[in-house]
């Protein structure tokens, strides 16, 4: 068959190609020219600064702790809702009855809008009319106070547990505290991520031929742990890839809790990426800065997609 | 080696009852094969003396132990899955280590990391790897050990499925359908080395099938399975020749046997499209049917006597040794099937009208009821 360079055939993709082009690669193309100007939205032009934008990234001691702040968060975030997410499908794949109202309860976080949820949490964990704070202070003094204070298990200082010296100093201020804030704003991102991996999960269970079970079974599995090492959780091998891609994108991408609640504070302990672009690129209009960290953050994203395909893709089977 | 029991089986899914009171006593060595049309409970029946499902009531024993309260993994039988279940991210090796590695090592042996570290284990993989190369020698997949399932073909993965089945030498061997994702070739091929493995190995065989050839091919006994309930239980060749039910007779036979209404008089002579038989029924009933295999029509091309049937030929089928005459008998609008040498059907061609005979005491009766009736003996 021979090959028909004919101009017709470029202007039948042109429509595809140009749209393609324009976008989602002019885009991130703009982003990474801006990256090197210090170009502000209203200015006539702008002047190029070379890589002093991308010096200043690895310089200053902001951007250090930005880094830091979503790496911790991706770092417990990710693993803990994933597996959360494999936990719940499996008990909600064994159970007979009721899977289905598990289901949705463990998917409400998700439907439900971060921003709203994150204003409840807010609520829930201020520090002196919160709920949380509130019934943890009422158990002071109480047989809870006892058996939080860990004093019953041998080599325990219950004066120095957590329960106890709270209650004599106080309960965390948990969006004030740089000790705490981080951990509180990752819970918050588990709470709402674990319930979509227990869908994309209980997808993938679905898919695990029950003839495996049944030959492990012949076989000698007698444990769950062996069948769930031997059949379930290599079976789930796709899955994962594709679950621990996206909640690394999507953690990476948290925004709505810092943004409403702690504002990257206290001192920069959550400052994430995605807070960092809004407060430079339009809070503070340096869209050249902004531009920088965002190109930082796509090629942070990238880097670990292709690392995630390459080292587990290698060893997961697809059937 | 053993010997396995089944007593009064019965299986209940809601309100279905898919077995109806299963006996089977199957001796020790034996190649059973449980054979019907889909649906018929075989496989449920043959998953309940796995342990991979639990009887509604009845006893299973194996070797006159029950065990009834004995979970899968504990009846020290070996399945061949109809998809074989292989693990799709073991190699061949790995998967047909598996079940020595579960029974044979310890938790500690098996854990990560840590086994290396417990001693005796050693010799307990080379005993291992042994047991795998020497099957996998028998099955002539040595070469395949290092490769992945999906990197098989069906034949072969099919061999893997043997493989991990053999390796741990079970009591017996349960084999759901195993031929029926392979090409009509190979299927034909691996009939005869599963006959073979069976006889060299000496374990009982429980084969389900719904291919009638593979269990007349390959079995000792086959029972015949139909609605939750064995309708015959003899060799391949009783049950060819002489099946007790018309339901057995339609499914056992290929092409399938020919049935025609028949009228019974008093006296037992049986009436049908017009023809009267020599022989005499040992019935009351008035009517049932008759039943002639292909093969054991007789051709002519005049009418010889009072029992030839006139046949226009519809349609002729070789296969090269054998013709199938297709048609039907004149009167009828039912088709009929004979087998004919192709010496005897030189001139004939369609829409020919020939005579057909039933050879002398091969036509089956059957009542109403479906039960086989007997010729009276004169």
């Amino acid at each position: 068959m021979t090959t028909h360079h004919n101009a017709v055939s470029y202007w039948f993709v042109a429509p595809a190609v140009i749209l393609m082009v324009v976008i989602l690669v002019a885009p991130v193309f703009v982003a990474a020219v801006l990256s090197f100007t210090d170009y502000s939205l209203g200015n006539p032009g702008f002047n190029w600064v070379g890589v002093t934008n991308y010096a200043k990234l690895i310089g200053r001691s902001t951007y250090t702790k930005m880094l830091l702040a979503s790496a911790t968060y991706v770092i417990v975030v990710v693993p803990v809702s994933i597996g959360l997410g494999l936990g719940a499908a499996l008990l909600i794949n064994s159970v007979k009855r009721f899977g289905d109202v598990y289901k949705t309860i463990y998917f409400l976080p998700v439907m439900a809008a971060l921003l709203a949820m994150a204003i409840v949490w807010e609520f829930s964990l201020h520090p002196t009319i919160g709920l949380v704070n509130k019934t943890l202070a009422s158990g002071c003094g109480t047989w809870v106070q006892d058996l939080l204070g860990f004093g019953w298990v041998p080599w325990v200082d219950s004066d120095q547990s957590w329960f106890v010296k709270s209650c004599r100093d106080g309960f965390p201020l948990w969006f004030g505290d740089r000790t705490y804030t981080m951990g509180t704003i990752a819970f918050i991102g588990i709470w709402q991520a674990f319930g979509f991996n227990m869908v994309l999960y209980l997808a993938g269970l679905t898919s695990v031929p029950r003839e495996l079970y049944h030959a492990a079974e012949i076989d000698g599995a007698v444990a769950g742990w062996e069948r769930f090492r031997l059949v379930t959780w290599p079976m789930l091998g796709p899955t994962t890839v594709f679950v621990v891609t996206i909640t690394t994108i999507r953690s990476f991408q948290v925004f709505d809790t810092v943004e409403s609640i702690t504002q990257g504070g206290p001192s920069k302990s959550t400052y994430v990426m995605m807070y960092a672009i809004y407060e430079k690129g339009v809070k503070q209009n340096l869209i050249g800065m902004g531009s920088a960290i965002t190109i930082v953050f796509l090629a942070f994203v990238l880097f670990l997609t292709l690392a995630q395909r390459h080292l587990v893709e290698r060893k997961v089977h697809y059937a | 080696m053993a010997g396995i029991t089944l007593k009064n089986i019965t299986k209940k899914f809601d309100d279905t009852e898919v077995l109806k009171g299963i006996d089977l006593d199957i001796a020790d060595g034996e190649f059973l094969t449980l054979v019907g049309a889909s649906g018929c409970g075989k496989s449920t029946l043959l998953r309940i003396i796995a342990g991979l499902e639990s009887q509604s009531s009845g006893d299973v024993a194996i070797d006159d132990t029950s065990v009834n309260s004995v979970r899968a993994s504990k009846r020290d039988l070996a399945m061949v899955f109809q998809s074989y279940a292989l693990y799709p991210h073991l190699s061949v090796q790995q998967n047909m280590e598996t079940p020595l590695r579960l029974r044979d090592l310890s938790f500690w042996e098996r854990f990560p990391l840590l086994s290396a570290f417990v001693p005796g284990r050693k010799s307990k993989i080379k005993a291992i790897n042994d047991l795998v190369a020497e099957t996998a020698a028998i099955l002539k997949i040595g070469h395949l050990l290092e490769r992945k399932p999906g990197q098989l073909s069906g034949g072969q993965r099919q061999r893997v499925a043997l493989g991990r089945a053999m390796v741990r030498r079970p009591v017996a061997f349960l084999m759901d359908e195993p031929l029926s994702n392979l090409d009509a070739a190979l299927r034909v091929h691996m009939r005869a080395e599963l006959a073979e493995l069976h006889r060299s190995l000496g374990v009982t065989f429980i084969y389900v099938t719904h291919d009638q050839a593979e269990a007349l091919t390959m079995s000792d006994r086959m029972a015949v399975m139909m609605d939750g309930e064995i309708l015959q239980l003899d060799t391949p060749d009783r049950i060819y020749k002489n099946p007790n039910d018309r339901r057995v007779a339609d499914f056992i036979g290929s092409p399938k046997i020919n049935f025609f209404p028949g009228e019974f008089d008093k006296a037992g002579r049986v009436t049908s499209y017009g023809v009267a038989l020599e022989r005499r029924l040992n019935t009351q009933s008035s009517n049932g049917v008759i039943g002639v295999r292909p093969e054991h029509f007789q051709l002519f091309s005049d009418a010889v006597d009072n029992e030839c049937w006139p046949f226009t030929v519809t349609h002729k089928e070789s296969l090269g040794s054998d013709f199938f005459l297709h048609g039907h008998i004149n009167g009828s609008q039912q088709r009929t099937v004979a087998r004919a040498t192709p010496e005897a059907v030189v001139d004939v061609s369609i829409g020919t009208e020939i005579f057909l005979r039933a050879a002398p005491g091969a036509a089956m009766a059957f009542g109403a009821d479906n039960r086989r009736i007997d010729f009276l003996e004169d």
